[in-house]
Protein backbone atom coordinates (compact mmCIF):
# COMPACT_ATOMS: atom_id res chain seq x y z
CA UNK A 1 0.00 0.00 0.00
CA UNK A 2 1.44 2.93 -0.43
CA UNK A 3 1.69 6.52 1.54
CA UNK A 4 -1.22 7.90 -0.29
CA UNK A 5 -3.39 4.39 -0.32
CA UNK A 6 -2.81 4.01 3.71
CA UNK A 7 -4.28 7.87 3.94
CA UNK A 8 -7.19 7.47 2.14
CA UNK A 9 -8.21 4.01 4.09
CA UNK A 10 -7.72 5.80 7.05
CA UNK A 11 -10.17 8.61 6.00
CA UNK A 12 -13.20 8.86 8.41
CA UNK A 13 -12.20 5.65 10.31
CA UNK A 14 -10.18 5.38 13.13
CA UNK A 15 -7.95 2.28 12.61
CA UNK A 16 -5.89 -0.16 15.02
CA UNK A 17 -5.90 2.07 18.26
CA UNK A 18 -5.03 0.93 21.14
CA UNK A 19 -7.67 1.60 23.37
CA UNK A 20 -10.84 3.39 23.10
CA UNK A 21 -14.92 3.38 24.22
CA UNK A 22 -16.87 0.51 22.60
CA UNK A 23 -20.83 1.51 23.49
CA UNK A 24 -22.15 -2.00 25.07
CA UNK A 25 -18.84 -3.42 25.75
CA UNK A 26 -16.89 -1.07 27.69
CA UNK A 27 -13.73 1.48 27.91
CA UNK A 28 -10.18 -0.03 26.94
CA UNK A 29 -6.45 0.68 26.87
CA UNK A 30 -3.79 -1.58 25.55
CA UNK A 31 -6.43 -4.73 26.15
CA UNK A 32 -7.15 -3.32 30.17
CA UNK A 33 -10.52 -3.04 30.87
CA UNK A 34 -10.84 0.21 32.63
CA UNK A 35 -14.26 -0.01 34.31
CA UNK A 36 -14.35 -3.84 35.21
CA UNK A 37 -10.55 -4.52 35.87
CA UNK A 38 -8.95 -1.42 36.78
CA UNK A 39 -11.22 0.97 39.02
CA UNK A 40 -11.81 -2.19 41.36
CA UNK A 41 -7.93 -3.39 41.76
CA UNK A 42 -5.75 -0.56 40.54
CA UNK A 43 -5.49 3.22 41.16
CA UNK A 44 -4.99 6.22 39.20
CA UNK A 45 -1.19 6.16 38.46
CA UNK A 46 -1.76 2.34 37.27
CA UNK A 47 -3.72 4.04 34.57
CA UNK A 48 -1.54 6.85 34.44
CA UNK A 49 1.41 4.37 33.76
CA UNK A 50 -0.43 2.09 31.74
CA UNK A 51 -1.57 4.64 29.40
CA UNK A 52 1.96 6.18 28.95
CA UNK A 53 3.66 2.93 28.75
CA UNK A 54 1.37 0.19 27.21
CA UNK A 55 1.29 -1.55 30.09
CA UNK A 56 0.03 -2.19 33.81
CA UNK A 57 3.54 -1.32 35.98
CA UNK A 58 3.90 -3.14 39.30
CA UNK A 59 2.57 -1.67 42.05
CA UNK A 60 5.63 -0.31 43.95
CA UNK A 61 6.52 1.52 40.75
CA UNK A 62 2.89 3.18 40.40
CA UNK A 63 3.53 3.99 44.25
CA UNK A 64 6.96 5.34 43.46
CA UNK A 65 5.53 7.28 40.99
CA UNK A 66 2.61 9.37 42.82
CA UNK A 67 5.64 10.36 45.54
CA UNK A 68 7.28 11.83 42.65
CA UNK A 69 4.56 13.84 41.80
CA UNK A 70 3.95 14.57 45.22
CA UNK A 71 7.77 15.69 45.24
CA UNK A 72 7.34 18.06 41.96
CA UNK A 73 4.44 19.56 42.87
CA UNK A 74 4.38 22.66 45.56
CA UNK A 75 2.47 25.27 46.74
CA UNK A 76 4.57 28.08 46.23
CA UNK A 77 4.20 30.70 43.83
CA UNK A 78 8.05 31.59 43.68
CA UNK A 79 8.42 28.23 41.63
CA UNK A 80 7.70 29.56 37.63
CA UNK A 81 4.62 27.46 36.94
CA UNK A 82 3.25 28.19 40.25
CA UNK A 83 3.45 31.60 39.87
CA UNK A 84 1.84 31.70 36.64
CA UNK A 85 -1.34 29.68 38.54
CA UNK A 86 -1.17 32.48 40.95
CA UNK A 87 -1.18 35.07 38.29
CA UNK A 88 -3.54 33.67 36.89
CA UNK A 89 -5.75 33.51 39.92
CA UNK A 90 -5.05 37.25 39.98
CA UNK A 91 -6.47 37.70 36.77
CA UNK A 92 -9.35 35.44 38.02
CA UNK A 93 -9.07 32.52 35.15
CA UNK A 94 -10.51 29.40 35.36
CA UNK A 95 -8.61 27.04 37.50
CA UNK A 96 -8.55 24.85 34.58
CA UNK A 97 -7.40 27.78 32.47
CA UNK A 98 -4.94 28.20 35.14
CA UNK A 99 -3.79 24.63 35.80
CA UNK A 100 -3.48 24.50 32.30
CA UNK A 101 -1.13 27.36 31.93
CA UNK A 102 1.06 26.36 34.86
CA UNK A 103 1.57 23.20 33.61
CA UNK A 104 2.63 24.18 30.07
CA UNK A 105 5.10 26.80 31.96
CA UNK A 106 6.90 23.57 33.26
CA UNK A 107 7.55 22.39 29.28
CA UNK A 108 10.64 24.34 30.57
CA UNK A 109 14.00 23.78 29.51
CA UNK A 110 15.30 24.74 32.82
CA UNK A 111 13.36 22.75 35.58
CA UNK A 112 9.65 20.26 34.98
CA UNK A 113 9.56 17.45 33.41
CA UNK A 114 11.00 18.65 29.52
CA UNK A 115 14.83 18.15 31.25
CA UNK A 116 14.10 14.56 32.03
CA UNK A 117 14.70 13.45 28.61
CA UNK A 118 18.14 15.19 28.52
CA UNK A 119 18.60 14.25 31.94
CA UNK A 120 17.73 10.53 30.90
CA UNK A 121 20.24 10.31 27.97
CA UNK A 122 22.72 11.82 30.27
CA UNK A 123 23.14 9.38 32.73
CA UNK A 124 22.69 6.46 30.48
CA UNK A 125 24.80 7.60 28.04
CA UNK A 126 27.52 8.76 30.92
CA UNK A 127 27.19 5.37 31.96
CA UNK A 128 28.32 3.82 28.55
CA UNK A 129 31.30 6.09 28.90
CA UNK A 130 32.46 4.76 32.89
CA UNK A 131 31.58 1.13 31.61
CA UNK A 132 34.39 1.45 28.93
CA UNK A 133 36.77 2.48 31.87
CA UNK A 134 36.55 6.55 31.96
CA UNK A 135 36.95 7.59 35.52
CA UNK A 136 33.95 9.35 36.95
CA UNK A 137 37.03 12.14 38.55
CA UNK A 138 38.00 12.23 34.31
CA UNK A 139 34.77 12.46 33.07
CA UNK A 140 33.14 15.39 35.26
CA UNK A 141 36.57 17.32 34.91
CA UNK A 142 36.31 17.50 31.57
CA UNK A 143 32.38 18.10 31.41
CA UNK A 144 32.65 20.78 34.11
CA UNK A 145 35.61 22.74 32.26
CA UNK A 146 34.06 22.23 28.60
CA UNK A 147 31.18 24.78 30.61
CA UNK A 148 33.38 27.17 31.54
CA UNK A 149 34.17 25.61 35.07
CA UNK A 150 30.18 25.62 35.72
CA UNK A 151 28.11 22.65 36.65
CA UNK A 152 25.84 22.36 33.85
CA UNK A 153 25.22 18.30 33.90
CA UNK A 154 21.45 17.72 33.47
CA UNK A 155 19.93 16.37 36.95
CA UNK A 156 22.66 17.99 39.21
CA UNK A 157 22.90 21.38 40.58
CA UNK A 158 19.03 23.46 40.52
CA UNK A 159 18.08 27.01 40.58
CA UNK A 160 17.72 29.07 43.33
CA UNK A 161 19.14 26.33 46.00
CA UNK A 162 21.72 24.16 46.62
CA UNK A 163 21.04 20.76 48.04
CA UNK A 164 17.74 19.19 46.89
CA UNK A 165 15.63 17.52 49.87
CA UNK A 166 13.40 15.64 47.97
CA UNK A 167 16.44 13.50 47.01
CA UNK A 168 17.01 12.23 50.42
CA UNK A 169 13.12 12.02 50.78
CA UNK A 170 12.95 9.78 47.88
CA UNK A 171 16.19 7.64 48.68
CA UNK A 172 14.46 6.26 51.72
CA UNK A 173 11.07 5.60 49.81
CA UNK A 174 12.57 3.26 47.29
CA UNK A 175 14.34 1.66 50.32
CA UNK A 176 10.88 1.32 51.82
CA UNK A 177 9.38 0.20 48.70
CA UNK A 178 11.82 -2.67 48.31
CA UNK A 179 13.80 -1.39 45.89
CA UNK A 180 17.68 -2.33 45.74
CA UNK A 181 19.88 0.71 44.36
CA UNK A 182 20.40 0.16 40.64
CA UNK A 183 23.30 0.83 38.55
CA UNK A 184 22.41 4.03 37.08
CA UNK A 185 21.27 5.61 40.76
CA UNK A 186 24.66 4.27 41.90
CA UNK A 187 26.45 6.37 39.40
CA UNK A 188 24.60 9.24 39.70
CA UNK A 189 25.21 9.04 43.71
CA UNK A 190 29.15 8.25 42.73
CA UNK A 191 28.76 11.94 40.40
CA UNK A 192 26.89 13.29 43.10
CA UNK A 193 29.44 12.59 45.64
CA UNK A 194 32.25 14.35 43.54
CA UNK A 195 30.30 16.84 43.41
CA UNK A 196 29.61 17.73 46.78
CA UNK A 197 33.28 17.63 47.30
CA UNK A 198 34.42 19.92 44.21
CA UNK A 199 31.70 21.84 43.60
CA UNK A 200 29.29 22.20 46.53
CA UNK A 201 26.20 20.63 44.14
CA UNK A 202 24.67 17.55 44.51
CA UNK A 203 22.10 15.37 42.90
CA UNK A 204 18.64 16.92 42.03
CA UNK A 205 14.95 15.59 41.72
CA UNK A 206 15.10 15.11 38.21
CA UNK A 207 18.27 13.55 37.71
CA UNK A 208 17.21 10.92 40.74
CA UNK A 209 13.78 10.42 38.96
CA UNK A 210 16.14 9.57 35.54
CA UNK A 211 18.80 7.61 36.94
CA UNK A 212 15.73 5.40 38.89
CA UNK A 213 14.01 5.54 35.51
CA UNK A 214 16.82 4.29 33.59
CA UNK A 215 16.93 1.39 36.18
CA UNK A 216 13.78 0.46 35.67
CA UNK A 217 14.65 0.22 31.61
CA UNK A 218 12.90 3.14 30.43
CA UNK A 219 13.94 5.67 27.60
CA UNK A 220 13.74 9.34 27.96
CA UNK A 221 10.67 9.66 26.33
CA UNK A 222 8.73 7.23 28.30
CA UNK A 223 9.63 9.25 31.19
CA UNK A 224 8.83 12.28 29.65
CA UNK A 225 5.58 10.76 28.81
CA UNK A 226 4.82 9.49 32.57
CA UNK A 227 5.06 13.60 33.55
CA UNK A 228 3.05 16.03 31.65
CA UNK A 229 0.94 17.02 34.36
CA UNK A 230 3.67 17.15 37.36
CA UNK A 231 2.99 20.22 38.50
CA UNK A 232 -0.54 20.74 38.65
CA UNK A 233 -1.78 20.38 42.00
CA UNK A 234 0.95 23.21 42.96
CA UNK A 235 -0.35 25.05 40.46
CA UNK A 236 -4.35 25.19 41.33
CA UNK A 237 -3.30 25.75 44.73
CA UNK A 238 -1.63 28.49 44.15
CA UNK A 239 -4.19 30.09 42.04
CA UNK A 240 -6.67 28.88 44.37
CA UNK A 241 -5.19 30.69 47.33
CA UNK A 242 -5.09 33.93 45.01
CA UNK A 243 -8.18 33.79 43.51
CA UNK A 244 -9.60 34.29 46.75
CA UNK A 245 -7.33 37.36 47.28
CA UNK A 246 -8.42 41.00 47.21
CA UNK A 247 -8.09 42.16 43.59
CA UNK A 248 -4.71 42.78 42.36
CA UNK A 249 -3.05 41.63 45.50
CA UNK A 250 -0.43 39.39 44.15
CA UNK A 251 3.10 41.17 44.36
CA UNK A 252 1.19 44.97 42.91
CA UNK A 253 3.53 47.21 41.01
CA UNK A 254 2.67 51.02 40.91
CA UNK A 255 3.89 52.59 37.49
CA UNK A 256 7.36 53.35 39.14
CA UNK A 257 7.71 49.82 40.65
CA UNK A 258 8.91 48.99 36.48
CA UNK A 259 12.52 49.92 35.38
CA UNK A 260 12.19 51.67 31.92
CA UNK A 261 15.52 51.24 30.02
CA UNK A 262 14.60 51.99 26.73
CA UNK A 263 14.96 55.00 24.25
CA UNK A 264 13.80 58.45 25.98
CA UNK A 265 10.67 59.59 24.20
CA UNK A 266 10.66 60.98 20.40
CA UNK A 267 8.72 61.83 18.00
CA UNK A 268 7.31 59.60 15.59
CA UNK A 269 9.60 60.06 12.15
CA UNK A 270 8.18 62.54 9.56
CA UNK A 271 7.64 59.60 7.11
CA UNK A 272 5.08 57.57 9.16
CA UNK A 273 3.41 61.17 10.48
CA UNK A 274 3.04 62.30 7.19
CA UNK A 275 4.75 65.77 7.55
CA UNK A 276 7.49 66.44 4.81
CA UNK B 1 20.52 1.49 50.54
CA UNK B 2 21.02 2.28 54.38
CA UNK B 3 24.51 3.01 54.22
CA UNK B 4 24.36 4.76 51.02
CA UNK B 5 21.52 7.61 53.01
CA UNK B 6 24.02 7.44 56.23
CA UNK B 7 26.70 8.87 52.98
CA UNK B 8 24.61 11.67 51.57
CA UNK B 9 25.38 14.86 53.66
CA UNK B 10 23.45 17.40 51.15
CA UNK B 11 22.53 20.61 53.04
CA UNK B 12 19.78 22.59 51.34
CA UNK B 13 20.73 26.10 51.12
CA UNK B 14 19.43 29.45 49.37
CA UNK B 15 21.92 30.32 46.99
CA UNK B 16 23.94 33.73 46.68
CA UNK B 17 21.99 34.68 43.37
CA UNK B 18 21.28 38.15 43.63
CA UNK B 19 17.81 38.76 41.92
CA UNK B 20 16.83 42.05 40.38
CA UNK B 21 14.73 44.66 42.46
CA UNK B 22 12.30 45.86 39.86
CA UNK B 23 10.93 44.54 36.91
CA UNK B 24 12.91 45.82 33.93
CA UNK B 25 12.37 46.28 30.12
CA UNK B 26 13.63 48.60 27.18
CA UNK B 27 9.91 48.23 25.37
CA UNK B 28 7.22 50.03 27.40
CA UNK B 29 6.98 52.86 29.82
CA UNK B 30 4.17 53.82 32.39
CA UNK B 31 3.38 57.04 33.67
CA UNK B 32 1.26 57.92 36.31
CA UNK B 33 0.03 61.83 37.15
CA UNK B 34 -2.68 60.08 39.32
CA UNK B 35 -3.58 60.49 42.55
CA UNK B 36 -3.21 56.79 42.46
CA UNK B 37 0.20 55.20 41.61
CA UNK B 38 -1.09 52.13 40.21
CA UNK B 39 -3.49 53.79 37.25
CA UNK B 40 -1.29 54.80 34.62
CA UNK B 41 -2.13 58.11 32.60
CA UNK B 42 0.32 57.87 29.70
CA UNK B 43 2.45 54.82 28.37
CA UNK B 44 5.21 54.67 25.48
CA UNK B 45 6.45 52.18 23.33
CA UNK B 46 10.40 52.75 22.62
CA UNK B 47 9.86 56.08 23.52
CA UNK B 48 6.85 56.67 21.25
CA UNK B 49 3.61 58.08 22.34
CA UNK B 50 1.32 55.28 22.59
CA UNK B 51 -1.34 58.00 21.34
CA UNK B 52 0.22 58.76 18.63
CA UNK B 53 0.83 55.40 17.89
CA UNK B 54 -2.71 54.50 17.93
CA UNK B 55 -3.41 57.56 15.96
CA UNK B 56 -0.40 57.21 13.29
CA UNK B 57 1.03 53.65 13.08
CA UNK B 58 -0.12 50.56 11.01
CA UNK B 59 -0.54 47.19 13.12
CA UNK B 60 2.81 45.61 11.07
CA UNK B 61 4.52 48.76 11.94
CA UNK B 62 4.04 48.54 15.68
CA UNK B 63 4.37 44.98 15.42
CA UNK B 64 7.86 45.49 14.49
CA UNK B 65 8.11 48.36 16.56
CA UNK B 66 7.42 45.84 19.36
CA UNK B 67 10.04 43.42 18.13
CA UNK B 68 13.03 45.41 16.90
CA UNK B 69 12.57 48.34 18.95
CA UNK B 70 12.11 50.63 15.95
CA UNK B 71 10.25 51.23 13.23
CA UNK B 72 9.81 49.19 9.92
CA UNK B 73 11.58 50.87 7.11
CA UNK B 74 8.78 50.81 3.89
CA UNK B 75 9.74 47.97 2.11
CA UNK B 76 10.54 46.33 5.68
CA UNK B 77 6.38 47.13 6.76
CA UNK B 78 5.52 45.72 3.64
CA UNK B 79 7.05 42.94 3.85
CA UNK B 80 5.59 42.14 7.22
CA UNK B 81 2.10 42.86 6.22
CA UNK B 82 2.21 40.62 3.39
CA UNK B 83 3.53 37.61 5.68
CA UNK B 84 1.02 38.64 8.39
CA UNK B 85 -1.54 38.11 5.28
CA UNK B 86 0.27 34.94 4.24
CA UNK B 87 0.54 33.10 7.45
CA UNK B 88 -2.85 34.11 8.65
CA UNK B 89 -4.55 30.73 8.41
CA UNK B 90 -2.58 27.63 8.03
CA UNK B 91 -4.71 25.85 6.19
CA UNK B 92 -8.54 24.63 6.81
CA UNK B 93 -7.11 20.91 7.15
CA UNK B 94 -4.56 21.44 9.68
CA UNK B 95 -4.60 19.72 12.74
CA UNK B 96 -4.49 23.38 14.72
CA UNK B 97 -7.13 24.51 12.66
CA UNK B 98 -8.98 21.00 13.54
CA UNK B 99 -8.18 21.35 17.09
CA UNK B 100 -9.89 24.84 17.16
CA UNK B 101 -13.16 23.81 15.42
CA UNK B 102 -13.50 20.82 17.86
CA UNK B 103 -12.55 23.15 20.92
CA UNK B 104 -15.33 25.76 19.24
CA UNK B 105 -17.80 23.02 18.53
CA UNK B 106 -17.10 21.35 22.32
CA UNK B 107 -18.38 24.87 23.78
CA UNK B 108 -14.67 24.79 25.27
CA UNK B 109 -14.59 28.37 26.97
CA UNK B 110 -13.93 31.32 24.61
CA UNK B 111 -11.31 32.26 25.83
CA UNK B 112 -9.27 28.78 25.93
CA UNK B 113 -10.00 28.07 22.21
CA UNK B 114 -7.02 30.28 20.62
CA UNK B 115 -4.47 29.13 23.09
CA UNK B 116 -5.22 25.74 22.07
CA UNK B 117 -5.00 26.56 18.30
CA UNK B 118 -1.75 28.00 19.53
CA UNK B 119 -0.53 25.23 21.21
CA UNK B 120 -1.37 22.98 18.82
CA UNK B 121 0.25 25.34 15.85
CA UNK B 122 3.13 25.07 17.73
CA UNK B 123 4.00 21.12 16.73
CA UNK B 124 7.11 20.72 15.14
CA UNK B 125 5.21 19.04 11.96
CA UNK B 126 3.67 21.65 9.46
CA UNK B 127 3.81 24.20 12.70
CA UNK B 128 5.99 26.56 14.48
CA UNK B 129 8.10 24.42 16.92
CA UNK B 130 11.31 24.72 14.46
CA UNK B 131 11.00 28.12 13.36
CA UNK B 132 13.88 29.70 15.48
CA UNK B 133 16.20 26.63 14.36
CA UNK B 134 15.39 27.39 10.94
CA UNK B 135 16.62 30.86 11.23
CA UNK B 136 19.82 30.15 12.41
CA UNK B 137 20.22 27.61 9.58
CA UNK B 138 19.35 30.61 6.53
CA UNK B 139 21.49 32.81 9.10
CA UNK B 140 24.51 30.70 9.36
CA UNK B 141 24.63 29.27 5.79
CA UNK B 142 23.37 31.85 3.48
CA UNK B 143 26.80 32.66 2.68
CA UNK B 144 27.14 29.11 1.11
CA UNK B 145 26.21 28.17 -2.55
CA UNK B 146 22.84 26.52 -2.52
CA UNK B 147 25.16 22.48 -3.77
CA UNK B 148 27.55 23.84 -1.09
CA UNK B 149 25.14 23.79 1.71
CA UNK B 150 24.06 21.08 0.38
CA UNK B 151 27.13 19.26 -0.08
CA UNK B 152 27.49 19.88 3.46
CA UNK B 153 23.63 18.89 4.77
CA UNK B 154 21.96 16.98 1.96
CA UNK B 155 18.61 17.53 4.68
CA UNK B 156 18.66 20.66 6.07
CA UNK B 157 15.94 21.54 8.46
CA UNK B 158 14.27 24.11 6.02
CA UNK B 159 13.73 21.44 3.25
CA UNK B 160 10.76 18.96 3.81
CA UNK B 161 7.60 17.09 2.51
CA UNK B 162 3.70 17.36 2.99
CA UNK B 163 1.71 14.04 2.19
CA UNK B 164 5.04 12.84 0.70
CA UNK B 165 5.46 15.41 -1.80
CA UNK B 166 6.91 18.53 -2.14
CA UNK B 167 4.46 21.38 -0.50
CA UNK B 168 3.33 23.38 -3.47
CA UNK B 169 1.09 26.54 -1.38
CA UNK B 170 4.18 26.93 -0.13
CA UNK B 171 6.31 27.69 -2.64
CA UNK B 172 3.70 29.71 -3.89
CA UNK B 173 3.76 32.03 -0.78
CA UNK B 174 7.85 31.83 -0.52
CA UNK B 175 7.37 33.80 -4.27
CA UNK B 176 4.57 36.08 -3.47
CA UNK B 177 6.82 36.86 -0.39
CA UNK B 178 9.96 37.00 -2.80
CA UNK B 179 11.11 40.86 -3.29
CA UNK B 180 13.95 40.23 -5.06
CA UNK B 181 18.04 39.79 -3.71
CA UNK B 182 18.11 43.21 -2.11
CA UNK B 183 15.04 43.03 0.17
CA UNK B 184 14.21 39.39 0.85
CA UNK B 185 17.72 37.63 0.41
CA UNK B 186 16.94 34.61 2.57
CA UNK B 187 13.75 33.95 0.85
CA UNK B 188 15.88 33.79 -2.76
CA UNK B 189 18.76 32.18 -1.13
CA UNK B 190 15.81 29.70 0.05
CA UNK B 191 14.63 29.50 -3.55
CA UNK B 192 17.93 28.70 -4.83
CA UNK B 193 17.91 25.94 -1.91
CA UNK B 194 15.05 24.10 -3.26
CA UNK B 195 15.75 24.55 -6.83
CA UNK B 196 19.19 22.71 -5.95
CA UNK B 197 17.75 19.99 -3.70
CA UNK B 198 14.90 19.08 -6.16
CA UNK B 199 17.13 18.29 -8.51
CA UNK B 200 17.94 15.74 -6.76
CA UNK B 201 14.16 14.94 -5.68
CA UNK B 202 11.44 16.64 -6.71
CA UNK B 203 9.35 15.30 -3.66
CA UNK B 204 11.28 17.85 -0.84
CA UNK B 205 10.59 21.88 -1.13
CA UNK B 206 9.70 24.55 0.86
CA UNK B 207 8.25 24.16 4.24
CA UNK B 208 5.21 27.00 5.14
CA UNK B 209 7.61 27.36 8.67
CA UNK B 210 10.60 27.19 6.81
CA UNK B 211 9.09 30.44 4.17
CA UNK B 212 8.25 32.18 7.43
CA UNK B 213 11.58 31.54 8.36
CA UNK B 214 12.49 32.86 5.82
CA UNK B 215 10.85 35.81 6.09
CA UNK B 216 11.68 36.73 9.37
CA UNK B 217 14.92 36.63 8.83
CA UNK B 218 14.63 39.28 5.73
CA UNK B 219 13.08 41.38 8.49
CA UNK B 220 15.97 41.43 10.94
CA UNK B 221 14.34 39.49 13.86
CA UNK B 222 15.79 37.21 16.07
CA UNK B 223 15.76 33.58 15.79
CA UNK B 224 13.80 34.07 19.53
CA UNK B 225 11.50 35.43 18.42
CA UNK B 226 10.30 33.01 15.29
CA UNK B 227 8.15 29.99 16.73
CA UNK B 228 6.12 32.36 18.29
CA UNK B 229 5.86 34.95 15.99
CA UNK B 230 4.57 32.51 13.00
CA UNK B 231 1.93 31.37 16.28
CA UNK B 232 0.67 34.65 16.43
CA UNK B 233 0.27 35.20 12.64
CA UNK B 234 -1.72 32.17 12.52
CA UNK B 235 -3.74 33.35 15.16
CA UNK B 236 -6.38 35.02 13.01
CA UNK B 237 -7.35 32.06 10.80
CA UNK B 238 -7.55 29.80 13.97
CA UNK B 239 -9.40 32.39 16.04
CA UNK B 240 -12.09 32.52 12.86
CA UNK B 241 -12.10 28.54 12.17
CA UNK B 242 -12.39 28.38 16.32
CA UNK B 243 -15.53 30.15 16.80
CA UNK B 244 -17.50 29.20 13.07
CA UNK B 245 -19.27 26.49 14.89
CA UNK B 246 -19.46 27.42 18.41
CA UNK B 247 -22.71 27.10 20.04
CA UNK B 248 -23.86 24.67 17.28
CA UNK B 249 -24.72 21.32 18.01
CA UNK B 250 -22.34 18.86 17.83
CA UNK B 251 -23.35 17.15 15.65
CA UNK B 252 -22.38 20.00 13.17
CA UNK B 253 -18.63 17.82 13.30
CA UNK B 254 -18.84 14.31 11.79
CA UNK B 255 -18.05 11.91 14.24
CA UNK B 256 -16.39 8.41 13.81
CA UNK B 257 -19.01 5.75 14.68
CA UNK B 258 -18.24 2.18 16.55
CA UNK B 259 -18.43 0.72 12.84
CA UNK B 260 -15.58 2.66 12.00
CA UNK B 261 -13.82 2.69 15.12
CA UNK B 262 -11.28 -0.41 15.48
CA UNK B 263 -9.40 -1.55 18.62
CA UNK B 264 -6.13 -3.52 17.50
CA UNK B 265 -6.52 -7.74 17.97
CA UNK B 266 -3.81 -7.45 20.06
CA UNK B 267 -6.04 -4.99 22.78
CA UNK B 268 -9.33 -5.61 21.66
CA UNK B 269 -11.75 -6.55 24.44
CA UNK B 270 -12.72 -10.35 24.14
Amino acid sequence: MSDIDFLLAQRGKLLNRRGGWLASKGVFSYGQDLLRDMIPNKTYFHVLGLNALGYVPEDRFCRWLEAIYICMSWPDPRIWCNGIGALAGSAHTTVLSATAAGMLASDSEMYGPYILKQGVKFIQSTKKIIDQGESIEEFLKSEIISSGGKVHLMGFARPIATGDERVEAMISYIDQLGYEVGEHLQLALDIESYLIENHNESLNIGGFICAFMSDQGLSSEQVYRLFPSAVNSGVTACYIEQVEQPDNAYLPQTCEDIEYTGPTKRALPDAVTGST
Amino acid sequence: MTDEKKKRQVEVKHRDDQYAERYRTSIWLEESEHENPFVETAAFCHGYSFEELVNKVSYPQMLFLLLKGELPSKTQEQLLNKALVAFCHPGVRHDAVRAAALAGVGKTLPQNILPIAMLVFGGSRTGSADVAKMMRYFAKTKRQSASEALAINPTPIVLGDYYGEADVMAAKIAQWLSQGDDDTPHIDWGMKLVAEAQSENEKIGWTKASVAAAVFCDLGLMPKFGVALMQLLAAPGLLAQGVEHANKPVTVLPFVGDDDYEIQTEFAPS
